[in-house]
C-alpha cells in the first residue's frame, strides 16, 4: 500500500485530476493522511478501497458543492447579478449555438450544392439519353 | 442601513470547528471535529469550497504549512478565523437567539 501514498498509482493520479487543480494536493495529502493514520493499520487490504472511496466522494462532492454555490450567488440577495460567471456562461452559449449554426449552415450548403450538381448531372444525363434516342 | 448576510448552517459549523481548533485547522482536523461533535460525516471534497467561499467573503485566511512524510510529502493547507468571521458568526448566534427567545418553555414542555 505504500506505493499508493508515495507513488500513487498512474490510474490514481489520473483520477484525481477530477480534484480542483487549487486544492488537488492539500486533499490528496488529507486523504492519505488519514489512510496512514487511521485506515491501514485498521483495515489491511481493504485500505484501497477506502481509498478510492474517499477520493471518487471528495471529487463528487467538491464538485456538487461548487455548483450549488455557484446556483446559489446567483441570486439577487447575494448580490451576484454582475457575477462574471454568468456572464463566461451566456458567451459561452451563445458562441456554441454560433458555431453549431454555422456548421449546419455550411453542411447544408454543401449539401445543396451537391444535391444540385447531382440534379444537373442527371438532367444532362438524360438530355443526352433523349438526343441519343 | 446595514444589511448583513447571514451565515448557511455549514459555514457555520465549519467557522465553529476552526475557532475550536486554533492553528491546528486544517482538512483533517476539521472534518474529525466535525464529526465527533455532531456526528455528522463531513468529506473533504466538501470543506474545501465551503472555505474557498469563506475566503472570498473574508472570514477565514488560509495559508500552507510544511510538507509531511505522511501526507505523501504534500503541504497542509491550515485555515484561521479573521475578525470578521467572529463578527459573522457572533451575528448569526444573536439571530437565533432572538428568534428562539420565549420559546424556551414551550420546547421543553413538548420534548419531555
Amino acid at each position: 500500500m505504500k506505493s499508493l501514498t508515495e507513488g500513487a498509482s498512474r490510474f490514481f493520479r489520473i483520477v484525481s485530476r477530477f480534484l480542483p487543480a487549487k486544492h488537488r494536493r492539500h486533499i490528496l495529502g488529507d486523504i492519505f493522511e488519514e489512510y496512514q493514520n487511521d485506515v491501514l493499520p485498521r483495515t489491511g487490504r481493504k485500505a484501497e478501497f477506502w481509498l478510492w472511496g474517499r477520493l471518487v466522494e471528495s471529487i463528487v462532492t467538491d464538485a456538487a458543492l461548487r455548483l450549488r454555490y455557484r446556483l446559489s450567488d446567483r441570486q439577487p440577495d447575494h448580490g451576484a447579478a454582475s457575477d462574471p460567471w454568468i456572464k463566461e456562461y451566456v458567451e459561452l452559449v451563445f458562441v456554441a449555438g454560433l458555431s453549431l449554426c454555422r456548421s449546419s449552415a455550411s453542411r447544408k450548403t454543401r449539401f445543396r450544392r451537391r444535391l444540385g450538381a447531382d440534379s444537373r448531372a442527371f438532367h444532362w444525363n438524360r438530355y443526352c439519353h433523349l438526343q441519343r434516342r | 442601513m446595514v444589511q448583513h448576510r447571514y451565515l448557511g448552517e455549514f459555514e457555520q459549523v465549519i467557522l465553529l470547528a476552526l475557532m475550536r481548533l486554533g492553528p491546528e485547522a486544517y482538512g483533517v482536523t476539521i472534518r474529525r471535529e466535525i464529526q465527533e461533535r455532531t456526528g455528522r460525516r463531513v468529506s473533504l471534497g466538501a470543506i474545501y469550497p465551503t472555505m474557498d467561499r469563506l475566503e472570498g467573503k473574508g472570514l477565514v485566511r488560509s495559508y500552507v504549512g510544511s510538507p509531511t512524510p505522511e501526507r505523501g510529502g504534500r503541504a497542509k493547507r491550515h485555515f484561521r478565523l479573521e475578525a470578521r468571521g467572529f463578527e459573522a458568526l457572533n451575528r448569526s448566534r444573536e439571530l437565533f437567539a432572538a428568534l428562539w427567545s420565549g420559546f424556551e418553555p414551550q420546547i421543553d414542555s413538548r420534548s419531555e
